[in-house]
């Protein structure tokens, strides 16, 4: 299992969008991803859960992932949220 | 043989002119959204109830791919992106992981199950303290809705138009607009609505007659009704007679002759009898008034509202937004002068980005440039960068509202200033900061005329802020906004002596409120020598044939 902090800097933070990107992004993976925030960890793969956190811009979350394909599935999504979810 | 008429009864109901014209039409009623049906029961199968989960879910999702490319055309890329966000939402594992478990424990129907589920991530959406992300409950309630829907084999109300007719609607959202073929609609009657509304100002430009604000006496509209629109009284005839609807019939067919008359001279400048010069220009607040600026032969545009960028986005919008969303206007009618006013919106607009206080009085209040100054780094500033860069492809010049007084004039005329140096050492290459003008509408401006007149570069009179501040009338409130039509004389008086003194000083003077196209007034304009007026489009080619018919 790996696991990173990083800072969410889109200008919302965790919203419809933003979230559904992270979603789609980490269902193409095999390992399970999780985000931690504010004590509260939800599937990393539901755009539904990562709404709800309430993520707002600047916030510090941190992604756990564990599985087969961890370390590409950290990659990416770490890319994804640094490229402000740009593909 | 004595022929009997027979009379049906005339019912004529007041309402709010939200545009112009006179539509003639049978009624079409849109019925409101009924409440969701959801009782619990036992279910037989609990296969069966996972099943219809399944299908509802890629019904639901192959109904929001055929919203998303409905509206491809009059969406941006990044609001169709909402669209893919609702997809994701439908696809969540969560989601249905959740639902079938809750099926399976309590052996319940599906669209319960489903409701319960989302029922929890709605409420968690709305304890979060962030009033964006608590918007997107209402997302969540529209999936469901959709979904249970889906399941109950319910249809959603789909208007659907069939031949042209009068809309008759509690209220019409601009989503709902979108979804009609436009060509059927021959006029909009709505309970609920203001003339300022979204979808008021959307009717207007797409010269659709309309009458909003109508209250509880639409309710009184029977199916089989007959109806005429008539906007220049404000007015609602329901199963006129015949005698009536012919004259309403040969009065629009007058008044579309006269327009074609009318169109057709637009282009040139209007010149009165005795030889002197008025422009007459636009008011635009989208694409489609600058095509029709261009079309019915504007002079310029003597008032561009910039509210679309900050009203339509999602967040504090860049100045990269900002930038694209003018070119794409401002290229509709490249070669003309435009009078851009700068941001002005108040707490009336709320805005899901900005924690914007509820104030009491909101017409009184941090609005316009003084939340502008408020929030600069987030909402004026980037607009400022913006407009600067375009001031050197484009014929640019900027109109201040709500200054208050030379304090008020100095401190923007400094953050512009401020914003060309940056922009400049930037690397940027703009020739000079385009003209600045002041919006006359505070009342306090207007008294000492010498002590502005020297040091803006041209005015705009917004005459239907000034009416209400003169009269201390909302404008947004019907039960007094019949004080309004009443401080005609009191501005025109105002509007006279400023402009002596502005004149004095070589500076022009606008008029671009409703007062500009008001027929009454264009001798008053004329004679004291206002440099332009400006106005919605459509209304070009009459002022202008108006002038050309005056001494």
């Amino acid at each position: 299992m790996i696991e990173k902090q990083i800072v969410i800097k889109d200008s919302v933070g965790f919203h419809a969008r933003t979230a559904s990107l992270f979603a789609k992004k980490a269902a193409r993976f095999e390992s399970d991803v999780a985000i931690v925030f504010n004590g509260k960890k939800v599937n990393g793969k539901s755009t539904l859960s990562l709404m709800t956190l309430g993520v707002k811009s600047q916030d510090e979350i941190a992604i756990t992932v564990s599985g087969k394909d961890e370390s590409l599935a950290m990659e990416s999504l770490v890319t994804l949220i640094e490229n402000n979810f740009k593909d | 043989m004595k022929i009997i008429l027979k009379i049906e009864k005339i019912i004529t109901l007041k309402g709010i002119s939200a545009s112009v014209g006179i539509a003639l039409g049978p009624i079409f009623i849109i019925e409101n959204e009924k409440p969701l049906e959801v009782i619990k029961q036992k279910c037989s199968s609990v296969e069966v109830e996972i099943d219809k989960l399944t299908s509802s879910l890629s019904a639901t999702q192959a109904k929001v791919l055929g919203l998303k490319s409905a509206m491809a055309n009059t969406l941006s890329s990044e609001e169709l992106e909402l669209y893919d966000a609702y997809l994701e939402i439908l696809k969540d594992p969560e989601l249905k992981a959740n639902t079938i478990d809750y099926i399976k424990e309590e052996k319940c129907n599906v669209d319960f199950a489903l409701q319960q589920i989302t029922s929890v991530y709605i409420y968690d959406l709305e304890a979060l303290d962030d009033p964006y992300l608590r918007a997107r409950a209402e997302d969540i309630r529209m999936l469901n809705r959709m979904l249970v829907n889906s399941i109950q084999g319910r249809l959603e109300p789909e208007i659907v138009l069939t031949s042209p007719s009068i809309l008759v609607a509690e209220s019409l959202s601009t989503n709902q607009l979108a979804a009609i073929n436009t060509k059927q609609i021959l006029g909009v009657v709505t309970a609920k609505g203001g003339k300022t509304d979204h979808i008021a100002i959307l009717l207007k430009s797409m010269g659709i007659p309309a009458l909003v604000g109508m209250g509880k006496a639409i309710s009184t509209l029977k199916k089989e009704s007959y109806l005429i629109i008539d906007c220049n009284q404000g007015m609602l005839l329901v199963n006129p007679i015949q005698e009536i609807v012919l004259q309403y019939e040969l009065l629009k067919e007058k008044q579309f002759l006269d327009f074609e008359r009318q169109i057709k001279f637009s282009q040139s400048k209007a010149t009165t009898l005795s030889g002197k010069e008025l422009s007459v220009c636009a008011n635009v607040g989208a694409i489609e008034d600058m095509q029709k600026a261009f079309q019915f032969g504007a002079d310029g545009v003597g008032l561009f509202r910039t509210e679309m960028c900050f009203l339509e986005s999602k967040n504090f919008p860049t100045e990269e937004s900002h930038f694209q969303k003018y070119t794409s206007i401002l290229k509709e009618f490249p070669k003309a002068l435009h009078t851009i006013r700068l941001l002005d919106f108040g707490s009336d607009k709320p805005l899901v980005y900005l924690k914007n206080k509820i104030e009491e009085n909101p017409a009184l209040g941090s609005r316009a440039l003084r939340l502008g100054f408020e929030y600069y780094k987030e909402l004026l500033k980037p607009q400022l960068r913006a407009l600067l860069r375009l001031s050197q492809q484009f014929n640019l010049q900027l109109l201040c509202p709500m200054i208050a007084d030379i304090k008020d004039l100095l401190e923007i005329k400094e953050k512009i200033n401020l914003e060309f140096y940056q922009l400049i050492n930037e690397g940027f290459e703009i020739r000079k900061i385009p003209s600045i003008g002041i919006m006359v509408e505070i009342p306090n401006i207007i008294l000492q005329p010498q002590a502005v007149a020297k040091k803006a570069d041209f005015f705009s009179f917004g005459t239907n802020d000034l009416a209400q501040f003169l009269m201390a009338a909302d404008r947004t409130n019907d039960r007094v906004a019949h004080y309004l039509p009443r401080a005609k004389e009191s501005l025109l008086f105002l509007i006279e002596n400023f402009t002596k003194v502005a004149h004095e000083e070589g500076k022009k003077v606008s008029v671009c409120g409703e007062l500009a196209s008001d027929e009454e007034c264009l001798s008053t304009f004329i004679r004291i020598g206002i440099d332009s007026l400006s106005m919605p489009p459509n209304l070009i080619p009459s002022i202008k044939e108006a002038i050309r018919n005056s001494p």
